[in-house]
This record gives structure tokens, sequence and C-alpha cells, in this order.
């Protein structure tokens, strides 16, 4: 197949029947693809439908194409061109055979006539995708309820509901040297960083891949820093959340086949953002934040922290809270950095446990394991209570995080600092923190720093970084993202009750 | 390129477990806790008592124990050792250890009445020289031995020195920690004051046992680091209020005019001193101001109609105002001891005044003259305002 595809780019014949024996050699051995041939017709006015079963939606082709040809045929008319004849809204031609081939293969119907060296390519649209349902993976109590599907058309389209404006772009590419997959780079002409959008499109032409199947494959050719436990772009199924990256002036990448589209350049703290909290009152949204930021904390270090001020800085502690915890340790066989690693790779089995099974058995699974961690282990002298309580802690922090792959990054790390904390207590933590800090801060997303507006500190943007102001004060865009179109609103629109009301009289 | 950093880095990483080790490690269940330290002074020098939970009995899951002092085996370990010095008296205790002796989490230091009359100083160089000890555990004085003290069974609470640390919390407003002791140690003009406890014995039902306990009694004076006497009752209280230390201070007296006793439960009782000197005589101004409410009365006395207390006031103003200067006598001329830090006062405001006189203080302290004047005010009578259970043709309206 290749071969055809790339030496020098042959030509749509004249005689229908070179092209239905170029075709069926292109084609051979797959039984998918379905050729069509008049019946009853005199051969100079034959002509030849070509499609792949499954894909096209054979009762519109049906209607809008078979219909009209035959009944052109029976009439006894031959016409010269039948592209007037098809009533499918879209249709182009090509004599390009390379291009028909991936037309077939995109979905599309093919006719071929005798005597034209074109051959017709008619979009029925069709094919089974799975609806437009919930996100399974980001819900919220308020907010849109759709999803992103498999169906690339249907994604951009969602995106296109969301932004009805011509500065929206869509540039398409094909990736995959065999999946031949489309992909779109999204983005707001006169917003995004001019930059960073020839930076993406520069870095998705150089993927020379066979196959694209997820976003996830595009990610690790795009990213900035492949050695970083830290996500550089983020992905989501929700088209409003996709919608305000957009409108912020970043990128979008819809790839064909996976619900979920990528967007940067990213920064730090929008791991803490949830699309809800800008949909919510901003009260809610600030105070949410402040606990997602604390609860990062506790995902990142209590582990550490516990490890490290158990063996080595008793006087830290309350003396109660001490008298408690060695109570619980008494006859605990581990020193406590093995205990606690014990106990956090046997929790995170638990979730990845849970993740695969089906979902049937997830449930029995998450039953067995509270069962075995959190009693029996405790009873049977195993493992200290205080332990069970750190990482259950430790867990339920780790879920705050609203982006399921920067909570990842945060899971890892944890690792680190425990075991730096275990060997050198709070002096390690410090260390291994230091080190975090640093690399965060050298951390780029298409070369937007990682840590924008805290560092480098941008005036302006801790509104959205350490609170969400209300609505009606972001008046500007983060210079960090996009220096171009940075108004998004005129500033002074807070509400206020009118200045004579009826009540005062 | 890039692999060989990856490289080198892991070689880095790898070399860092040799290099240093987890020396400093130590596992809760390897440390013994000292809550409270007990020093009593005998012949060979002093007697170091330390008094650590056992961890293992506190209940914890996997012990089979628990339960503590009422059920057989306690909860706690009591170890005293004598020696030269009290780092000696340490050592010993440890050799005799199976768990590190940790200090960080001392509490409580109880002196004994020896120790204490043989000197403070000594005792507490120890205590701050070394870092693990902390300077803000609660120092108290026992009459008789500390050890004895210590080995009290308390029933309330789980470890006799939460109860020893309750009771010296409770007393003063601000409760003598070692480094308030170490402050007025190193004051001129001041002198340490100390709680002090005694072991007393309940009184229990007919079928009841008599078991000991312990009992918050007084004030302990000190004069220099030298224990000059053991205060109870209104002396103590007395030295209390001038110290401006007295917490919820509550003064029971007979009513006026009345027929029994009535309480004065005050709220906010505040002390200001002023020195004044006039050619030679020096006069401290003690003024208390103190704000309470009426917590009991037996007697028939109802205060005035439009419900002021002048009356009430001024009994207690004269109550107040005798029992500050009884105990203030007491302490010039009997203990010769200055709690309150009248030196430290006249320092502050008559420095020049007091360079003059500071090395013949102790002897111009005894000639101090203490004008005491007390305004208390009682705002309100509690929840009822006429002494319940009494007709009203009984009571005495003043």
């Amino acid at each position: 197949m290749t071969s055809i595809r790339h030496t020098a780019k042959p030509r749509v014949s004249r005689e229908l029947d070179e092209n239905m024996t170029r075709l069926q050699v292109t084609f051979d051995r797959c039984a998918d693809v379905v050729f069509r041939m008049t019946e009853g017709v005199p051969a100079e006015h034959g002509y030849c439908l070509v499609y792949i079963s499954g894909i096209v939606d054979t009762a519109r082709l049906g209607e809008e194409v078979l219909r009209p040809l035959l009944a052109a045929a029976g009439s006894g008319e031959a016409a010269a061109d039948l592209a007037p004849l098809i009533t499918s809204a879209e249709l182009s031609r090509t004599s390009d055979y390379g291009s028909v081939v991936d037309a077939i293969l995109g979905g599309r119907a093919a006719v071929f006539c005798q005597g034209q060296e074109e051959a017709l390519l008619i979009s029925t649209g069709g094919g089974t995708r799975r609806s437009v349902q919930e996100p399974a993976t980001e819900a919220v109590v308020r907010g849109p309820r759709e999803g992103f599907t498999e169906d690339i058309h249907v994604n951009t389209a969602l995106i296109r509901f969301k932004i009805k404006s011509p500065d929206l772009k869509l540039e398409a590419f094909t990736l995959g040297e065999q999946t031949r997959t489309g992909v779109m780079l999204a983005y707001l002409e006169g917003t995004a960083d001019p930059e960073v959008i020839r930076e993406v499109k520069r870095r998705l032409e150089h993927i020379r891949i066979d196959g694209i199947l997820e976003s996830g494959y595009i990610e690790e050719f795009i990213e900035d820093e492949a050695f970083s436990p830290f996500p550089q772009l983020h992905y989501t199924e929700r088209p409003d959340t996709a919608a305000a990256q957009l409108l912020e002036g970043r990128f979008a990448v819809f790839v064909d086949g996976t619900p979920f589209v990528l967007m940067a350049p990213v920064t730090f703290w929008e791991m803490l953002q949830a699309s809800e909290d800008y949909y919510e009152r901003y009260f809610i949204g600030t105070l949410l934040r402040w606990l997602r930021l604390g609860f990062l904390f506790f995902a990142l270090f209590l582990p550490g922290i516990y490890v490290s001020v158990t063996t080595y800085h008793q006087d830290m502690l309350p003396t109660n809270l001490l008298l408690s915890i060695a109570a619980a340790r008494e006859s605990i066989p581990f020193p406590a950095l093995i205990e606690t690693l014990i106990m956090e790779v046997a929790f995170e089995a638990l979730r990845e446990a849970g993740i695969r099974l089906p979902k049937t058995l997830g449930q029995a699974v998450s039953i067995l394991g509270a069962l075995v961690i959190g009693q029996a282990a405790v009873q049977a002298g195993i493992v200290s209570a205080p332990i069970v309580i750190i990482v259950s802690l430790t867990g339920i922090a780790s879920f705050t995080i609203p982006r399921f792959n920067a909570a990842i990054s945060i899971r890892i790390l944890r690792f680190p600092i425990m075991i730096m904390g275990g060997l050198f207590g709070l002096f390690g933590m410090v260390i291994a923190t230091l080190w975090l800090a640093v690399h965060l801060c050298q951390l780029r997303s298409f070369g937007v720093p990682y840590l924008s507006g805290m560092a480098p500190y941008q005036k302006g943007e801790l509104g959205d970084i350490l609170v969400r102001v209300p609505w009606w004060r972001m008046s500007r865009r983060p210079l960090s993202i996009t220096g171009l179109n940075r108004k998004r609103m005129p500033a002074g629109q807070r509400p206020a009750p009118p200045p004579h009301s009826r009540s005062k009289g | 390129m890039f692999r060989r950093e990856c490289k080198q880095a892991a070689v880095l990483v790898l070399c860092l477990p040799l290099l240093t080790g987890c020396w400093d490690r130590r596992e809760v269940n390897d440390v013994a806790f000292v809550s409270g330290t007990g020093i009593d002074k005998v012949k060979e020098g002093y007697r170091t008592t330390v008094l650590y939970p056992l961890a293992g009995q506190l209940g914890g899951v996997g012990s089979s124990g628990g339960g503590g002092g009422t059920s057989g085996s306690r909860s706690w370990h009591l170890d005293s050792v004598t020696g030269t010095s009290l780092k000696e008296t340490n050592n010993i205790q440890q050799q005799a250890m199976s768990r590190q002796l940790y200090f960080a989490h001392r509490r409580v230091l109880v002196i004994g009445e020896g120790a204490a009359r043989s000197g403070l100083a000594p005792i507490l160089d120890i205590v701050a020289r070394v870092p693990q000890n902390r300077m803000t555990g609660y120092i108290l004085v026992t009459k008789g031995d500390a050890r004895d003290f210590m080995d009290v069974d308390v029933e309330v609470e789980k470890i006799p020195t939460e109860m020893i640390r309750e009771l010296a919390l409770n007393y003063m407003r601000t409760p003598r920690t070692v480094k308030e002791t170490v402050h007025a140690l190193l004051s001129e003009g001041m002198d340490p004051a100390l709680p002090y406890c005694v072991v007393d014995r309940t009184k229990p039902g007919r079928s009841g046992q008599q078991k000991p306990m312990m009992k918050l009694e007084g004030l302990a004076v000190f004069r220099e680091d030298k224990l000059a006497g053991l205060l109870k009752g209104e002396e103590a209280q007395g030295v209390l209020w001038a110290m401006n230390e007295a917490k919820r201070p509550t003064i029971v007296l007979p009513a006026p005019g009345g027929t029994g006793m009535q309480a004065v439960q005050f709220a906010v009782a505040q002390t200001r001193i002023r020195p004044v000197v006039s050619g030679g005589k020096i006069t401290m101004r003690i003024d208390i101001r103190a704000r309470g409410s009426i917590a009991e009365n037996q007697s028939n006395y109802i205060s005035g109609k439009d419900y002021t207390h002048a009356k009430l006031e001024e009994t207690l103003n004269r109550k107040i105002k005798s029992m500050v200067e009884k105990s203030l006598k007491a302490l010039q001329t009997e203990y010769g001891s200055d709690p309150v830090g009248f030196g430290d006062i006249l320092y502050r405001s008559e420095p020049k005044v007091w360079r003059g006189i500071r090395d013949q203080w102790r002897e111009k302290y005894k000639e101090v003259e203490m004008a005491v004047s007390v305004h208390t005010q009682v705002q309100h009578t509690g929840t009822i305002v006429k002494p319940i259970g009494r007709k009203e043709r009984m009571m005495n309206h003043e």
C-alpha cells in the first residue's frame, strides 16, 4: 500500500476497468471494501462505487448517491458528469489516485466513471461511534454535562458550538503512517501567541510514527522536558474546559479516536484548578482552591513528615500525641520508613487494582483492601494505626487534585520525599523540596515557565492562582500565556444596586 | 551525552547511603520518654527520680496491657538513683535501661524540699545546658521528698506527671516554668516563687481505704536560689495577689451584717505597683483592682435595693488589703524573700536610686513601706439575686 501511495503519484485512469483492477490490487484481501458496479448499463456509461462498509452510512449513500444514479441509468440518458446527480452535501473530485485511497480509508465513498479522469468523493458520514455523553473522568456539580467523544468531527463541532468566531482556527494534520489519524490544532487567532503556534506546528509535523491511537502518543512527542514527572500538557474530556483554555490563548490538539484533547501551554497552578471553580461563585472557588492547595501539601509531604518526625524529631510532637504514637508503635516490627513504604505501596496497588478491574470486581477490591489494610494489619501488629491514618489521608489528598496526570506526578514524588525523610530526617525533606523547587522553576511548557504568575511573578495573575477573583475582576488574560489581545473585558463591571433604591424612601 | 550524566548522577546517588547513615535514627519504640524528673538532696549528692510512661501499657493496639495504675500493672515506671551529680545519676539510670532516656518531653521538674533548701542553681544548670531539655517544663517544689510525691498513683490521669503538670498549670496566672525561674534568679531584686505540693491522703467513705494523693498546698518562696519558706492558705494567696498572679481568686468572708458566709469570685484581678521614693524612704504603692461576682451567699444578707454592692465591696477591700499586707510583712521580715520583685520594679522606675542601694537591698527591703489600696467591684450576683431558700421577711436588707 505504501508503495502505491508514495511512488510517482499515480493518477486516476480514464478506463474504469483499469481503475478497478488497480483498486482491487490495492485493497487485496480487504474484505470490508465494497465495490458496487453498475448493472444493466452500457459499458461506456459504466461507473463503480467504492466504500468501506461500516464506516459509511449506507442508508444515506443509497438515498443520495445510488438512487439518483440508478434513476438516471434507468431513464437511458447517459450523463457525461455524474456529479450534478448526486445530492450529498459534501462532494469533491480528485484525479490523484493516492488521495482516492486515503479518502476511501477515511470513510468516504468514491465513484469512478468510465471515461473520466477524476473520481468523485462523497462524504455521507456514518460509522458507529459513541454518542456525546457526560465525561466520566471530570465530573462537575454545576456545568455542562457533555463530553468529547472518539469522533474528531463531533469534538471540533462541540468546540464550535461554544466559540462561534472565525478567529477559532482548526488546522488539520494527518499523523501515523498506518493509522492516518486525523489531528487538529485549534487556537484563537489574534489571542494565541503565534510563536507558540508555530512551535507546536513544527513539533507536530516532525512526528514520524506508524500509528496514533491516543493523544498520549502526541503528548510525549511534543512536550518540552521528557524527563520531568510533571505533565507539560493537560488533557480534558470537557469541551467547556477546552474552550476556556482556547479563550486564554492556549492551543488545543484534537486527535481522532480519543475523547481526550491536549492543551498547552500550562502552568503548575492549573493542576489545582477545576472548571467548576469558574462556574460557582468566587467564594466557593477560592475556598476550594485553598483546600486543594493544603491537600496538595499533604499529598506530597505527609508520609515524609510522619517518617522523619517520628524517627528523628520526636521533640517536635506534642507530648500526648507522641505518647499515642509510641503506644501504637510499641509492638510494630518494622522501622517507620519501611512501615510507611509498605502501606503506601499497598495503597497504590489497591488503587491500581480498583481502576483496572471490571467495575463489579473493583468494589470487592476496595472492600477487601480496606479490610486488610485498615483493620487486620493493625490488629495483627504488622503496621500501626497512625500509619493507616497517614496513608488514607494522603490518598484522599491526592484525590483532591482535579487533574489526574498531575495527581500521578504528586503520587510518584511522594516516594523519594518519603525516603529522603526516612534517611536524613527533615533535613532530607528540605533537600528534596529544594530540588523539586529548582526543577519546577526551570521547567517550561512550550516556552512558558511552569510556575508563571508566581515565579516569574506577574502582577495581577495571583488573582487566579491563590484565590479566584470574581469574573468582573478578571479583565485581562494571563500574560504568561500570551502577550496578544490581553483584554478580556472592560474593567469596572462590578455589580451594584441601583443608586436610587426604592426602599430608601 | 545525557546517558553519561544519568550514569554520573546514579553513581552519586548510590554513594549517598554509603557516605552517611541513619545514625540519628531513633524509632519511637527505642526511646523512653521521660515525662518528669524529681530531684532530692541526699548525703552523696543528689537523687534523681525519672518517671516515664510505658508505651506498651498505654493501651495501644497490639499491646495486651492497658488500663494503667488502677488494674495491677502500672502504665508508668519510676526509677530513682543517687549520685554526686545529676548527669551521673542519669548515666547510672541509662545503664539499667534498654531504651534511651529522652528528655525533650519532660514536662515537670519536681524539686524536693531538701534540694530546694540547698539551692536551685546547681540543679538548673543541666536543664539549660543540654539542648534536649526544655526550658518550658513546669517546675515545682514538694514538701518532703520529690520521689515520694511522684510515686503517688493518681486516679484521674494516666501518668502522675500529667497530674503534676495540671496542678502547676492552674495555680498561677503565668505558670512557673524553668525559664521563668531562671529569669527570676538572674534578675536583680527578684526571687523565685514556685508552687509547692504535698502528698495528702484521701478521706474515703467507711469501706474505702485511704490512698495517697497529690495536692497543691501553696507557694514556696526563695531567697536567692534557696528555699526560704513554704506559704499556704491566705498567706500564699496574699503573695499571689501582690505578684499579680492570682488566678480567678475567690474570697470567702462573713457577709456584712449577715448571719453566714459569702464568697466572691473574681474574674479579673489586676495589681499595679508604683514605687515612691522620698528622702531615702521607699514606699511601694500597690494598687489592686478586681472585678467579680458573688459565687455563694449562705447568709440572709442581700445587697442594696439598687443592686449595688458598696458594703460588700468595702468589706472585700479591707479583707484583701489586710491579707496582702500580712503576706508582704511575712515576706519582708520572716522569710527575707522578694518574689514580687519589688527591687526589680524599683530598678526599672528609679534606676539611680536602685544603683545607690542595690548592695544593701536585702536590708532596705525589710524597711520598705507597703501602701496597699484595693478597689473591688462586685458586678453581679450570679443567676439569682436573693439568697435562695429564705423567706422574704427573713432578709436583711442593708
